[in-house]
C-alpha cells in the first residue's frame, strides 16, 4: 500500500526562481492496483512519480510504503527499497549504453542485498528468464544501443521486474514508441498487474490511461480528479 | 560487485583510462627516481645521523695529554679522563690499545727485536651502538656479559687469517711477558670494503664521510706496490672498551703478583691496567643543545690545548655540509618536480572528473536501481585506484628500465620503503583530490536532478 499525505515539493528552494511543483498531494494506492497519472506538461506528474520511486525528496508531508515512512529510513534502507520493492521504467528507457541487454538486466540483481547470496550463474539465469518474459531473450547479448525503441523498453521492463518488485512505476513508458509497440508494452504491464503487482504509469496518452483501472489527474501540482472505475 | 563494476569502467573508458595511466606512470617514475637519488646519498648518513646531529665537535685525534694534576704529561687513556678536563661534555672515544694478537713465533721474534705493533682498537659504547659496519660473517660487538674472562672482537683483515668462531690470545705490547694468556673470541669479520669508524680517511669531504675509514681504499696502493701490507693494516681487532676494562679487572691482580709475572711492576703503575689505551682516531665531544656559548668555546679551546689532531670541526658545520651535499642537485629540481607533480595532479583530477561527469547518467541509473551514492562513489574510486595502482607498477618498471639502460644517468634506481612511501603519498593525493572533486559533483543533488541534467 502506497500512501501520500500532504506532499509538498519545491524546486530551487531559497532561490529567486523557486517554485512549488506539488502543493500538498494526498492519495492512497492499494496493492495490485493499476493507476495512471495524467496531466499536462509541467503539472507535476513526473515529480510525483520520482518521489514515489524514492529518487527525489519532498519538503513536507508523509510518504509511506507498506506502512513504512520513507522520510525516516536511512539512505541504505531506501536504496534497498528501490532495489527490492520498486521497479522503474523511464521514457528514455534509462539503460546503460555499452552494456548488453543481459548486463543491464543483471544490474539490479548485482546490487541486491547480499543476504540473497545469489551466485553469478543464478543471477544470469534470472535475468535471461526476465528477458524471455518480455520476449527479448534472443537479444540478450546485444548492446542496447543497437536495439529499437520498443526493444529497449522491453529490456527496461525486464530490468524493472527482475528483482520481483511489488510496485512498478513507469514514466511515459510509451512516449517514444509507435502505437503497435505501445499496445505490446501495455500488454506486458497488464500481465504484470494480473500477477498482483501495483502499477503506476505517468502518461499524457489517453489510450494508455484507458488501460488502467484508475486515473489520477494532476494540474498545477494538485490532484483535480480521480476516476476509480476507469475500466469496465 | 564493486570490483566487477570498477573493472567494467576500465574497459568502457579505454582512452581516458590510458591517458590517466600514462600521466600517473610518468609521475611515479619521477618520484621513484628523485627519491632514489636522495636515498642513495642519505643512506650513508642515516646510520650515523643521531651521532652527528648533536651539539659539539668531531675530531680525528692523534694524542691527548693531561696538562695538570698527578697525571700531568701522561697520555689520556679514557673518555672519562678526557671529560674531566672539559666542562659539561660527553666524549665518545676510540682507543689505540697497546696490545696485539699474533702467533707465538711472531711474538718471540718481535720481543727479540723490540719491534711491536698494536693491532687492537677499542670503542666506547656509543660508537658500537651508533654504527654497524658491513660484516663478512658473524655479528657486531655487543655489551653482553662475558663475565670478564674473555674479550669479544670483530676483525678487519686483508687476508683470510682469522674466521668467526676462532679463539686467539692477546699479548702485551711490551717486552714483558703476560702471566696469563687472555682469550679473544672472534665474533665477526668485517667486510673489507665496508666503511668503518676508525682512522678517518675522509677522502677530502667536509661532511659525514669524515667519520669513516675504508680498508680496501687505504690498502689499494699498497697491494700493488708491495706484497707486504703495512703491518697494522693487515689485521685489526676491534673490541668494546667496556669489555676490555672488565677483562683487565679479572686478570690484573694475577698479573701484578710478584714473582709470578714480569709485569708486576708495570701493572700497578698504570692504575691497574694491563693494556695501555690512548684516545686516538675519530672522537666525538658532545654537549647539551642548550649549553651556553662560553662553555662551547671553552671546550673547543681546551681540546686544542690538550690534544693533537688531524682536524677539529663543529658538528653543526658537518651537519650543514652533509645536508648540503645530500641535497645538491636535488634541491635544484625540487621546484620543477613540485610543478610537475601539481600539473599532473590537476590534469589527472580533471580527467577523472570528466570521466565521472561522463558517467553521471549511468551512476544515476545505478542509484535508481538500488545503489547508494556511497556505493557508486566506491565504484568510481576503485576504478581510479586500479588505474593509479597499475601506474605505480608500471612507473616502477619504467624507472628500473630507465636506470638499467642509462637513460637516467647516475641514478641508481632503488625500490625501498622510502620510495614506496613517496609513491603511496602521491597515490593518496591523486585519489583524494580526484574523490573530492567527484563528491562535489553529486553533493546536495538528487538522482533525478542529475539524470535530468545529463539528459
Amino acid at each position: 500500500m502506497i500512501c501520500l499525505k500532504d506532499i509538498v515539493k519545491t524546486y530551487n528552494k531559497g532561490k529567486s526562481n523557486a517554485y512549488e511543483a506539488l502543493h500538498g498531494i494526498s492519495m492512497e494506492i492499494g496493492d495490485g492496483e493499476m493507476a495512471a497519472v495524467i496531466g499536462t506538461s509541467g503539472a507535476g506528474k513526473s515529480t510525483l512519480l520520482h518521489i514515489l520511486a524514492c529518487i527525489d525528496g519532498y519538503d513536507s508531508g508523509e510518504y509511506t510504503i507498506d506502512g513504512e515512512e520513507v522520510g525516516k529510513i536511512s539512505e541504505r534502507q531506501m536504496a534497498q527499497e528501490r532495489n527490492e520493492k520498486i521497479g522503474m521504467v523511464m521514457q528514455d528507457f534509462a539503460l546503460v549504453e555499452g552494456f548488453t541487454a543481459l548486463d543491464n538486466v543483471m544490474i539490479p540483481l548485482d546490487f541486491a542485498d547480499r543476504k540473497r547470496h545469489r551466485k553469478r550463474k543464478e543471477r544470469r539465469e534470472r535475468a535471461l528468464e526476465m528477458l524471455e518474459l518480455v520476449g527479448m531473450a534472443e537479444f540478450a547479448e546485444k548492446q542496447t544501443n543497437n536495439l529499437s525503441g520498443g526493444q529497449k523498453q522491453r529490456v527496461a521492463i525486464a530490468w524493472a521486474i527482475v528483482n520481483d518488485p511489488s510496485i512498478i512505476l513507469a514514466d511515459e513508458p510509451t512516449g517514444a514508441l509507435d502505437s503497435a509497440t505501445t499496445r505490446e508494452i501495455m500488454k506486458v504491464f497488464r500481465d504484470l498487474n494480473e500477477q498482483g503487482r501495483t502499477i503506476i504509469i505517468v502518461t499524457h496518452d489517453p489510450e494508455v490511461a484507458e488501460e488502467c483501472s484508475r486515473v489520477i489527474r494532476i494540474e498545477d501540482g494538485r490532484i483535480v480528479n480521480e476516476d476509480f472505475d476507469n475500466v469496465d | 560487485m564493486t570490483w566487477k563494476y570498477a573493472v567494467r569502467e576500465c574497459r568502457m573508458h579505454v582512452v581516458m583510462s590510458v591517458l590517466c595511466l600514462v600521466q600517473a606512470v610518468f609521475l611515479f617514475a619521477v618520484v621513484i627516481g628523485l627519491l632514489s637519488v636522495f636515498m642513495a646519498r642519505y643512506s650513508g648518513y642515516q646510520p650515523v645521523r643521531k651521532l652527528l646531529e648533536q651539539n659539539g665537535f668531531i675530531s680525528n685525534m692523534v694524542s691527548s695529554v693531561h696538562l695538570e694534576g698527578d697525571a700531568e704529561g701522561r697520555q689520556v687513556h679514557s673518555s672519562e679522563a678526557y671529560e674531566e678536563m672539559l666542562k659539561d661534555a660527553r666524549v665518545y672515544g676510540q682507543y689505540r690499545v697497546h696490545a696485539f694478537v699474533r702467533d707465538d713465533q711472531w711474538v718471540a721474534e718481535a720481543r727479540e727485536e723490540d719491534v711491536f705493533h698494536s693491532n687492537m682498537r677499542a670503542y666506547d659504547d656509543e660508537w658500537i651502538q651508533g654504527f654497524v659496519p658491513r660484516l663478512q660473517s658473524g655479528k657486531w660487538l655487543e655489551q653482553e656479559n662475558t663475565e670478564g674472562r674473555w674479550l669479544e672482537a670483530v676483525v678487519l683483515q686483508s687476508s683470510d687469517r682469522y674466521k668467526t668462531g676462532d679463539t686467539v690470545y692477546l699479548d702485551n705490547n711490551s717486552m714483558t711477558v703476560l702471566q696469563t694468556k687472555i682469550p679473544i673470541k672472534i665474533v665477526g669479520i668485517i667486510d673489507r670494503n665496508s666503511d668503518i669508524i676508525y682512522k678517518s680517511n675522509g677522502r677530502g669531504y667536509m661532511d659525514y664521510h669524515l667519520l669513516f675509514g675504508n680498508m680496501a681504499e687505504e690498502t689499494e696502493g699498497l697491494d700493488i706496490i708491495s706484497n707486504t701490507n703495512s703491518s697494522y693494516m693487515s689485521e685489526t681487532f676491534f673490541v668494546s672498551k667496556r669489555n676490555l676494562d672488565s677483562v683487565q679487572e679479572q686478570y690484573v691482580d694475577q698479573e701484578a703478583e710478584e714473582n709470578l709475572s714480569e709485569n708486576y711492576e708495570n701493572v700497578p703503575s698504570t692504575g691497574k691496567t694491563i693494556f695501555f689505551t690512548e684516545l686516538e682516531g675519530v672522537v666525538l665531544i658532545v654537549m647539551d643543545r642548550d649549553c651556553p656559548q662560553e662553555v662551547f668555546e671553552y671546550n673547543k679551546n681546551r681540546i686544542a690545548q690538550i690534544s693533537q689532531f688531524h682536524f677539529l670541526h663543529d658538528l653543526d658545520y658537518i651537519k650543514k655540509n652533509t645536508w648540503h651535499s645530500i641535497m645538491t642537485g636535488i634541491s635544484d629540481i625540487i621546484p620543477a618536480g613540485a610543478g610537475m607533480l601539481l600539473f599532473t595532479i590537476i590534469s589527472f583530477v580533471t580527467l577523472s572528473t570528466l570521466m565521472y561527469q561522463k558517467n553521471m547518467r549511468k551512476y544515476s541509473i545505478y542509484y535508481m536501481y538500488g545503489l547508494t551514492w556511497r556505493g557508486i562513489f566506491r565504484i568510481h574510486v576503485l576504478y581510479i585506484s586500479l588505474i593509479v595502482f597499475a601506474a605505480l607498477v608500471l612507473g616502477t618498471v619504467v624507472a628500473h628500465v630507465a636506470g638499467y639502460f642509462g637513460i637516467w644517468k647516475k641514478i641508481a634506481v632503488q625500490i625501498g620503503v622510502v620510495q614506496m612511501g613517496g609513491c603511496f603519498a602521491v597515490m593518496m593525493v591523486l585519489l583524494l583530490s580526484a574523490s573530492l572533486m567527484c563528491l562535489s559533483l553529486v553533493k546536495g543533488r538528487s538522482a533525478k536532478e542529475i539524470l535530468q541534467e545529463v539528459e
